[in-house]
């Protein structure tokens, strides 16, 4: 279960934290502006759409007959229900979170995009540097303080994976890599009335993840002195 | 700005573009196929074979 929690955050941070700053520097090379916000406009679609119609979605397109079973069951031949699968869980976690938040996530990195100096680009390209130069020595130098700001940020969720999401996908078979702490904590706190002890796992959470704040804090301030306090 | 326009930047445009196309794709295409699945016809969905669906299966009436 602890495992399982960490494995899940690890990989949500791993894949989810850089997609939105990557999606956000291509939407930033793209000069054809209606496009541009097009993209932009329906990558938002995810986020505004409850949890539990996204948990439908994911049901509905994950089940033997659903879409992405079907298209995997183009390579290996057959289509099974994914969800009831314990192997499968933790990439159907991770890239419906992908799903979900590459497009809200980037609006800040879109921001902190066009608060970079354009004389910093006239100059870069008066010393020749090409497109990608342009996007390692300007683009990334000017938005390095917010990524380290979100990222200080979103290691302090480290331990509380969302939890609902688990909790309206998960069942008894895929408990030995879907269950987290946050759901372990319902069902002894909640559903088995273990009020004092389920107080005390979500207790050690929270402890966990101020100590990872606060550590990871104190590193970048060392290193980079960008940090939150 | 005056920039030239080489080759390697043309090829990273299109494929951007083809990406960024494909991410939008991707974000849009499940309502669009709840959209479609809420004006089928209950059993010509249950029944459809094509995995994509872009319009309704036997047009529902009500």
């Amino acid at each position: 279960m602890l495992r399982n929690t960490l494995l899940l955050s690890a990989y949500s941070l791993l894949i989810c934290f850089p997609a939105p700053i990557l999606f956000a520097l291509l939407l930033n090379e793209v000069r054809c502006a209606p496009f541009k916000r097009t993209v932009q406009t329906v990558s938002y679609l995810p986020h505004f759409i409850s949890l539990v119609v996204i948990c439908g979605l994911i049901k509905e397109f994950t089940n033997s007959t659903g879409l992405i079973s079907q298209l995997i069951a183009l390579g290996d031949g057959k289509a099974t229900t994914m969800l009831s699968d314990p192997t499968k869980f933790r990439s159907i976690y991770v890239l419906s979170d992908l799903w979900q938040t590459i497009g809200w996530n980037s609006i800040i990195y879109l921001a902190a995009l066009s608060g970079v100096d354009p004389c910093l680009y006239d100059a870069a390209v008066v010393d020749g540097a090409g497109r990608f130069r342009r996007v390692l020595h300007v683009t990334i130098p000017g938005i390095l303080p917010t990524i380290i700001i979100m990222f200080i940020l979103r290691v302090g969720q480290f331990m509380s994976v969302g939890y609902e999401k688990i909790l309206l996908l998960y069942s008894p078979s895929i408990y030995d890599t879907a269950d987290v702490i946050s759901t372990f904590v319902y069902r002894k706190g909640l559903v088995e009335s273990n009020f004092s002890f389920s107080a005390a796992v979500g207790l050690f959470n929270s402890v966990v993840n101020f100590a990872l704040v606060f550590s990871v804090n104190k590193f970048s301030a060392k290193m980079s002195e960008t940090s939150l306090w | 700005m005056i920039e030239k326009r080489t080759t390697g930047s043309a090829v990273f445009s299109v494929c951007n573009h083809i990406l960024l196309a494909l991410i939008g794709f991707v974000c849009l295409y499940p309502f669009l196929y709840v959209l479609m699945a809420s004006f089928s016809e209950p059993n010509a969905f249950l029944r459809h074979n094509f995995i994509m669906l872009f319009k309704p299966a036997g047009l529902g009436s009500d």
